[in-house]
């Protein structure tokens, strides 16, 4: 395992599960972010990404209902966890300190 | 709708199979939701398609399942190991892709044509039941085959013969309807028997199957036609006028299926004809008529043996009328509904297709499959060289050669099935184009029943193109590569060569077909039809009688436009289509009279100006000569030799008719193709008309600088003078153009897939080469130092593939010959096969393969050999 390292999409699914627990499950996450980026997301990035989630321990998952457009098969609910709110934080932490930077170099210029 | 509610089962069988159960659930229902989507969104085909794309997008390291480690593991490695092969050889992976993809699209393509061609009139559940009953006609002179027959045939036939459960007839009329204050010309209107719907199993949408035809004075209207007239309005109920006779809407209808021989806009009773032409004794007629007569037979009927019958019973009537005496007869044959679109070449017929272009499709999609397999063929055993060691290797590691064949296919699976969905988005691609071309407006590409035919052609063609390098690869001796005295190069070369020999033959073959193809195009378009064409408008208004009324002012105001040169009135509307025969006495050369079945055209003084004809002996009719009307006729010079006179003007002053409707020959015509290159010239009669009341159309000859402008000035001029009939012109030539619309059609479809298999084999060509010429790289090296300029070493390379061009060329001849003939016999008029043809192709084919080889060669022949010879 490639350590507990958040990539570019993997953090924006992640944060789309923490903003939209009652819909945090694939389809709807994967057209949330086809919504908010603007750009096509397909389906199994989105859930190839979840699983490694997952696997990384940044997420819990359980099977939440079923609905008849879904041929009455229930969904995976996907919950982010205590690490992985940690590592989101720590991705926050680091741009924010990034960003600080930039701020404090255009006002030296100007 | 009902089918297209659930996704395809395969690709759901599919995700079953693979995915690991505690993903399943969830993975699934995914699918369904994306689906359930789309379909409610209304589309039905992106859902089909998408849900199979998930299904195999999903398909990945993380959601499969293993189930037995040992024989899955084993393939989970083949795959791997394929996969990274696949990755090495870009060059041959992107040659094999592409070559094999375009090549099944192409055979994709054909496969959904000669699937509609091949599948009319299956919708009917009596289908096998129902015939057609045509004829041979025999008179003294001649003897021809036509759909139509009596109309008595229909009315009587299922009474007489206790084997035919049902006949119906179908009769073709194009009539005004006159709807919502409104006037349309329909050409699509069928008059059918009151049991039509009863035969065949056209959808009724609403009325009543067995009623909505029983009172003459209804019609059932198809959807299109009903939206046309009523909007969005429920039409049953409705009415609306034909010729003055006023009838209720009593049913509506699906349009009927593309690969529907009959074809119909509205069916309406055949008895308005009682009314409609006067026609009272519609049922007892026994000889003529237009009328296509259609039988329901009862289970085991012998339909020759029938067809014997009724020629002998029908025999009998028609000679108590006389028909025996004049040397008349029908022979009656019944005909198959479903074989008549193909195997049914009749006069007076709907159009049909073709079963010898059928074929020639079928040979060209073999043709191409093939040449895309023995690409792939070709390539991978060019590549065996490089992969010896590799199968030495793995033997010395205790691989079996099982496991390497194994291995082999697995690979070829792999692109094979790559290959396929290249091929299946090329066709998405290309469809709506297709469709134009080929004129059919439904394809359905994925259907379960198609998904099925492309699984067993990936395995087919894994097998076919995949079989033989595996088993040849794997068939090297491990002690031969580890000692390293596998000898290079001339391994399977005849192989090689003896498959290159095939691809050569088929580009050429395909090369000369081309050729001929644009010949005779270019002869259809350049014949001398025997008539002026150009500037020729023919508007056409079906007779009716306000038009008649006003035939002198309508002359007169359209002769005065300034463009016009002539204007004349005619009984049928040029190009005929179907010119109508009757039959008549003739004097032959000795003097006898004789009765013969003759083409009659009913024309006015000005025809032969209007479409130019070419008097070649005595007259035209004319104004000065008012008997000209009862007792004058003009024929064309194909009578002369038909009735043996001695020439043309031997035929002036010949007797047509009997008392007291005698006429005489007043003038020949040189001959003029009135339908077409399809059909024969045949002997033909013109004859005045007596009266106004025959024309239905009016011939425009005008000076066409300004095509729009006259036909603006016609258009105002008709509305001016007779506003209740619609103005229905059209220019002569693009007429008769359309009906070689086939042939274009024909022809471009066959280009485009000769391109593209002749790119294919260019494709296989450059691999080969790229192959060869890496083998012999030092070689060439070494040559080099020695003295050897680029020129030699191209030249060195290039003779490798010559004399195969030339073997290619001996066997491609015949086979392009006998290919042609077949393709040329279509034709009534057509071009002679031009022998020069084979060395056209034979010198394209040359410069191809030269062009090709030298692109690797030259790169090669440049190296500095230092290079190559240096890691000796």
């Amino acid at each position: 395992m490639k350590g507990t390292n958040l990539g570019e999409f993997e953090e924006l699914v992640l944060l789309i599960v923490v903003a939209k627990p009652d819909d945090a499950y694939s389809v709807a996450i994967a057209k949330e972010l086809e919504r908010i980026t603007g750009r096509k997301v397909v389906h199994s990035v989105v859930h190839a990404s979840l699983s490694r989630l997952l696997k990384k321990g940044l997420v819990d998952s359980k099977m939440g209902e079923a609905t008849a457009e879904r041929g009455g098969r229930r969904k995976r609910m996907y919950s982010i966890s205590a690490a992985g709110r940690k590592a989101l934080e720590l991705a926050k932490s680091h741009r924010d300190m990034l960003w600080a930077m930039i701020n404090e170099q255009s006002v030296a210029k100007t | 709708m009902k089918e297209s509610a659930n996704p395809p089962k395969w690709a759901n069988r599919f995700l079953e199979w693979y995915c690991k159960p505690e993903l399943l659930e969830d993975l699934q229902g995914a699918f369904y939701e994306y689906y359930h989507e789309r379909i409610t969104a209304g589309f039905y085909n992106k859902a089909k398609w998408m849900f199979i794309l998930d299904v195999f997008m999903h398909f990945r390291p993380y959601t499969i399942n293993i189930k037995s480690q040992n024989s899955n593991t084993m393939l989970l490695g083949h795959f791997k190991v394929s996969f990274r092969n696949i990755r090495k050889q870009k060059l041959s992976t992107i040659l094999n892709t592409v070559g094999l993809g375009s090549g099944l699209a192409c055979f994709i393509l054909i496969f959904l044509w000669v699937n509609k061609e091949l599948n009319y009139d299956t919708f009917h559940e009596k289908g096998d039941r129902i015939y057609r009953i045509s004829n041979t006609f025999k008179s003294e002179s001649e003897s021809f085959s036509q759909a139509p027959s009596g109309p008595a045939l229909g009315a009587q036939l299922d009474d007489i013969f206790s084997e035919i459960e049902e006949s119906a007839r179908v009769g073709h009329t194009s009539e005004r309807v006159f709807v919502n204050n409104e006037y349309f010309f329909e050409s699509g209107l069928r008059l059918v028997d009151h049991n039509f719907l009863r035969i065949f199993d056209f959808k009724l949408l609403a009325g009543n199957r067995n009623t909505a035809l029983n009172d003459p004075q209804s019609i059932i209207l198809t959807e299109s036609l009903a939206k046309k007239y009523f909007g969005d309005k429920n039409p049953i109920g409705e009415s609306l006028e034909i010729d003055g006779i006023e009838l209720t809407v009593t049913g509506l209808m699906e349009v009927p299926p593309e690969t529907s021989q009959i074809q119909f806009e509205a069916l309406i009773p055949l008895m308005i004809v009682k009314q409609l032409w006067d026609f009272e004794s519609i049922d007892e007629e026994w000889g003529g008529g237009s009328f296509l007569t259609y039988l329901l037979l009862s289970e085991g009927t012998d339909p020759d043996q029938l067809g014997h019958d009724i020629t002998a019973f029908i025999g009998e009537k028609l000679a108590l009328e006389g028909w025996a005496e004049r040397g008349m007869s029908y022979e009656y044959f019944l005909q198959p509904l479903k074989s008549i679109h193909l195997n049914s070449n009749l006069r007076y017929d709907t159009p049909n297709g073709d079963m010898r272009i059928v074929l020639i499709f079928i040979a060209v999609a073999i043709v191409i499959l093939l040449l895309a397999c023995i690409n792939y063929v070709n390539l991978a055993t060019a590549n065996a060289i490089n992969r010896s060691k590799e199968v030495g290797i793995r033997k010395v590691i205790g691989a079996e050669r099982r496991q390497l064949v194994l291995q082999y296919l697995v690979e070829s699976f792999l692109i094979v099935s790559i290959s396929v969905i290249i091929a299946i988005s090329l066709v998405g691609l290309v469809l709506p184009s297709f469709q134009e071309i080929t004129g059919y407006e439904h394809f359905e590409l994925l259907t379960i029943r198609n998904l099925i035919y492309f699984l067993s052609l990936i395995v087919l063609l894994t097998i076919m193109a995949g079989l033989l390098p595996a088993l040849l690869i794997s068939k090297v001796a491990a002690i031969k590569v580890i000692k390293g005295n596998l000898k290079s190069g001339s391994q399977y070369s005849l192989l090689r060569k003896a498959l290159v020999v095939t691809q050569f033959t088929a580009t050429v073959v395909l090369l000369i077909s081309i050729l001929v193809m644009n010949d005779q195009i270019a002869f259809i378009e350049n014949k001398d039809l025997g008539m002026k064409t150009d500037g020729v408008i023919n508007i056409d208004f079906h007779g009716h009688d306000e038009v008649r009324d006003q035939v002198d002012v309508l002359r007169q105001r359209v002769s005065q436009l300034p463009q016009v040169n002539h204007a004349s009135f005619a009984y049928n509307s040029y190009p005929v289509f179907g010119v109508s025969n009757s039959t008549t006495d003739v004097e032959t050369g000795d003097g006898t009279m004789i009765t013969s079945s003759i083409y009659t055209l009913r024309v006015d003084q000005d025809f032969s100006n209007a479409l130019g004809l070419e008097l070649i002996a005595g007259r035209f009719f004319s104004r000065d000569f008012p008997s000209d009307t009862t007792e004058s006729i003009v024929i064309n010079e194909a009578c002369i030799q038909n009735f043996g006179w001695k020439d043309v003007e031997d035929a002036i002053g010949k007797k047509f008719g009997r008392e007291p409707y005698l006429r005489k020959v007043i003038g020949v015509v040189r001959d003029f193709n009135i339908e077409g290159l399809y059909k024969k010239i045949e002997p033909v009669r013109i004859l005045p008309v007596s009266n106004d009341y025959y024309y239905t159309s009016l011939i425009v000859n005008a000076d066409l600088s300004n095509p729009k402008a006259v036909y603006d000035q016609l258009e105002s001029v008709w509305k001016e003078i007779i506003p209740a009939v619609p103005f229905d012109a059209s220019f002569m030539n693009e007429d008769l153009k359309n009906q070689y619309t086939i042939v274009y059609n024909f022809q471009s479809i066959f280009m485009v897939f000769s391109v593209i298999s002749i790119v294919i084999g260019c494709l296989g060509l450059f691999g080969l080469a790229t192959a060869n010429t890496n083998r012999r790289i030092r070689e060439v090296g070494i040559r080099k130092v020695l003295g050897a300029s680029v020129y030699e070493i191209l030249t060195m390379i290039n003779k490798d593939f010559l004399y195969l061009i030339i073997i290619s060329g001996i066997v491609a001849s015949p086979v392009a010959y006998l290919l042609m003939e077949e393709w040329l016999d279509i034709f009534t008029y057509h071009v002679s096969f031009d022998w020069f043809f084979i060395l056209y192709a034979l010198l394209g084919a040359l410069i191809l393969t030269i062009i090709t080889v030298s692109i690797k060669a030259y790169k090669t022949a440049l190296a500095n050999p230092a290079h190559v010879l240096k890691d000796e």
